[in-house]
């Protein structure tokens, strides 16, 4: 099963409920359940593993859409690192 | 404030074979801005898991690449499979040639020996065949200052 099949199924049905219920909070859904809803991402994170140790978990504000990503370089596949090499110092 | 300076290096051969090192200018632009970092659970996971007695996943090294032609962050998808990292959204990753792909979001901290950056919500990709660990998106870069200094190949980020 891909992940968290289940939470984003669940967040689909019951969108509409969740946003009248927690509006703009971010909440943490495990399995067919909110285990927390939070004010930032850095206290979703730190909750959700105290709940749920590293099992998938689905963290995301209800009104927001899934992220889509877009790096043509790498989808174009001519990134290149081989043979890098750098030296950092602090300043 | 941390400030992370590097300076491109690279080696190229003569007709005769002879090993010679390119002008940082010219290493900079054949390679862009590559720094080695070392990634980990993102902090605020991390000190969760600490806070438990429970282990955090083991930190491993590799390259970055910093792309200011990425929306988001990456990381090897492997290796954060291999780390334990939580899935913790599924995002889709935009191509020119290929339909929207579907893919994992992890919490990851990147650290460098000067910087540290917090990625909460980073993507997982193929990286590994390109020799890199991360690539280093518009939402890390959202919270830096990067210099690119392209006559002397260095570039500087500081956050």
């Amino acid at each position: 099963m891909p992940a968290l099949e289940r939470e984003l199924q669940y967040l689909s049905s019951h969108r509409d409920e969740l946003l009248k219920q927690y509006g703009g909070k971010i909440l943490v859904i495990f399995g067919e359940q909110v285990s927390g809803a939070f004010d930032t991402m850095e206290e979703a994170l730190n909750a959700a593993v105290t709940q749920h140790g590293l099992n998938n978990v689905l963290i995301r504000r209800p009104s927001e859409a899934q992220i889509e990503f877009s790096a043509p370089a790498l989808t174009l596949g001519i990134l290149n690192a081989n043979s890098a090499q750098s030296s950092s110092s602090p300043s | 404030m941390p400030i992370l300076h590097s300076q491109a290096v690279a080696q190229a051969k003569t007709q005769d074979g002879k090993t010679v090192n390119v002008h940082p200018a010219i290493a900079l632009q054949m390679r862009d801005p590559t720094l080695q970092v070392t990634v980990t659970i993102e902090q605020n996971a991390g000190q969760a898991l600490v806070s438990q007695g429970k282990p955090v996943p083991t930190p491993r090294t590799g390259w970055a690449l910093i792309d200011t032609g990425a929306s988001n962050t990456c990381i090897d998808d492997k290796v954060a499979n291999e780390l334990g990292l939580p899935v913790i959204d599924v995002g889709t990753m935009l191509s020119a040639t290929h339909e929207k792909v579907p893919c994992n979001i992890y919490p990851v901290l990147i650290t460098t020996p000067i910087v540290n950056l917090n990625s909460p919500r980073t993507m997982g990709a193929a990286l590994a065949a390109q020799g890199l660990l991360v690539l280093i998106g518009r939402d890390v870069l959202a919270n830096c200052n990067l210099f690119y200094n392209g006559p002397t190949g260095q570039f500087t980020l500081s956050i």
